[in-house]
């Protein structure tokens, strides 16, 4: 029994050791989206926050075609909480990746429109959201999905 | 009514419309539309071939910030290392420097055609005043009265091609203003103001003529040390503004298909000036030989001033017999005690030395040549002056010996 109030007493103390130091708050988000241009290899980058990746499998996940990312330009854009959003001319979804371990690693898939791709798609960056305008449509983006349809609610 | 009704309702469905599409603009072209316009100034600025352009300049750019700054907030963030102000102000900044250079210009032209108007008056009485000069030079070797005249004309003539050199010199300074000087590549406009005004100013021309003015000048003339000193620093002054001015100018000049070989004569004119500068030095120390009789082959350089030298005391010494022994140490006299210890040594050998025209082993050359000579005219100079003083010592040596006898002879007696 003693044996047991020493281990639940020592229990705290071990877990707060264990615990990760955090820096907060931290804002991860861009000001305003970057329109990178994907090479002849796949390769996009992105020069004013340097960041770098291949989107050939991003493109072959939403179009199934290989050589559908050649010339086509990437809309991109990272919200206050670190996720990147990226979607392009054309696109039914917008994507949602998070960064590890060197990689873009996708954490959603945002169904945007179900039959034809979207035109002109641009972000902004309106804390907490993603917004996103194609065609005079605009919607409101969190990492989860679509957190509101500005467009309906004026109507 | 309802027709009423929906007139009433039309501007504010459109204003509703255009509401929702001005909401729905992307960020991201905002600040690509502010760095499209702002780069658009920026180049305007830069092509302003006016100073009533950079006034129209200074409302685009107040209106431009005023459409602008409902987007400041944006703006201050996506324009790293800028920000909204700071972009503002560097294009009122830069319409601020393109104004000074515009009015750098304007003063510059006025002071072009001011300048021009004094130099064609100043190569009207240049020219005027080399004739005279060159007629009264003719006289002065019949007339010695004209001597006077002869040197105050060429006073004036020399103040008169300083006075023109320099307003030649300002004019081609006024026609590449700094600004212009520090481009690599200057602009159409500005190379039409350039040519336009090198046109007017008939700038080649008078650079030509003030060239052949100068060397006209030193070929009628005979000059002393300091006046040849005072022209090449004039030369080089000149020369120096040239060179800094007139590549551009060729190349102007080159773009609008003209002589371009005329242009290049200019640099080629410079080193005639030059070596005129040169040979009228050597001139004028013939002269120095002439005036006393003493006829020098010609010479351009020290190798041929010191050979020079040493052929006419060969000569003079092979006729050494035909002449005489007076006559030949009366010639000794003339050249090396007169004209050159007396003159040419001390006025110009330092000259001619210091410009790298005579070299110290060439002088020598001269005075070992000059020291054989007088050897030959007075051989025996030398051995009495040695027979005076052998005199002398043994006189004193005689009058020591017989005042120390005499003492002894004074201390045997007591």
């Amino acid at each position: 029994m003693k044996l047991k109030i020493l281990i639940i007493l020592l229990l705290p103390l071990f877990f707060s050791a264990c615990s990760s130091l955090v820096l907060e708050p931290a804002d991860f988000g861009w000001p305003v989206e970057s329109v990178i241009t994907v090479d002849e290899n796949g390769n996009a980058r992105e020069k004013q926050y340097i960041l770098s990746f291949n989107a050939k499998q991003l493109f072959i996940e939403e179009t199934g075609d290989s050589l559908s990312f050649m010339d086509k330009d990437l809309r991109v854009i990272r919200n206050v909480k670190g996720y990147y959003f990226i979607t392009a001319d054309n696109f039914k979804n917008v994507y949602v990746f998070n960064a590890d371990n060197g990689a873009l690693k996708l954490n959603n898939k945002i169904a945007v429109s179900d039959t034809l791709g979207i035109d002109d798609p641009a972000f902004n960056q309106r804390p907490p959201y993603i917004e996103l305008i194609y065609s005079g449509k605009k919607i409101n983006l969190t990492h989860e999905g679509i957190a509101e349809k500005e467009e309906e609610e004026d109507k | 009514m309802k027709k009423h009704f929906l007139f009433l309702l039309s501007p504010a469905f459109i204003f509703f419309f255009f509401g929702i599409l001005l909401h729905a603009q992307s960020d991201y072209k905002i600040v690509q539309d502010f760095k499209a316009k702002y780069q658009e100034i920026r180049q305007s600025i830069e092509d302003a071939d006016s100073i009533e352009q950079l006034s129209e300049m200074q409302v685009q750019i107040e209106d431009f910030r005023n459409e602008s700054f409902a987007n400041k907030g944006l703006l201050d963030k996506s324009l790293y290392p800028e920000d909204f102000n700071s972009s503002i102000e560097n294009l009122r900044n830069a319409l601020t420097l393109r104004k000074g250079d515009f009015t750098q210009i304007t003063v510059l032209k006025t002071q072009v055609s001011e300048l021009r108007l004094q130099v064609d008056e100043l190569n009207a009485k240049n020219t005027e005043l080399i004739n005279r000069v060159q007629l009264l030079d003719d006289q002065s070797k019949k007339d010695r009265e004209k001597i006077a005249q002869l040197e105050t004309s060429i006073a004036q003539l020399k103040a008169s091609l300083r006075e023109r050199d320099n307003l030649v010199m300002t004019m081609l300074d006024s026609l590449m203003p700094a600004s212009y000087r520090v481009k690599e590549e200057l602009t159409a406009a500005e190379k039409q103001k350039v040519y336009s005004e090198a046109q007017k100013a008939n700038i080649i021309s008078n650079v030509q003529k003030a060239i052949n003015d100068n060397i006209r000048f030193l070929e009628i003339t005979t000059l002393k040390p300091d006046d040849i000193e005072e022209i090449r620093r004039q030369e080089r002054d000149f020369a120096k503004i040239w060179k800094n001015v007139g590549p551009k100018i060729i190349e102007i000049y080159s773009e609008k298909n003209q002589n371009v070989n005329y242009l290049k004569e200019i640099d080629l004119a410079f080193n005639r000036w030059n070596a005129a500068i040169t040979q009228e030095a050597w001139n004028s120390v013939d002269e120095e030989f002439k005036t006393r009789g003493i006829n020098l082959a010609k010479f351009s350089n020290g190798n041929e001033f010191a050979k020079s030298i040493s052929d006419y005391v060969d000569d003079e010494l092979k006729n050494k017999e035909v002449k005489g022994e007076e006559e030949s140490e009366n010639s000794y006299k003339t050249l090396a005690d007169t004209i050159w210890f007396g003159n040419v040594k001390q006025t110009w050998v330092p000259f001619l030395v210091e410009n790298n025209m005579l070299s110290d082993s060439q002088k020598d050359s001269i005075e070992v040549k000059l020291a054989e000579w007088k050897d030959e005219v007075s051989p025996g100079g030398f051995n009495w002056i040695y027979i005076i003083i052998a005199v002398l010592i043994i006189i004193l040596l005689y009058l020591l010996t017989r005042k120390r006898s005499s003492e002894k002879n004074r201390s045997g007696t007591q």
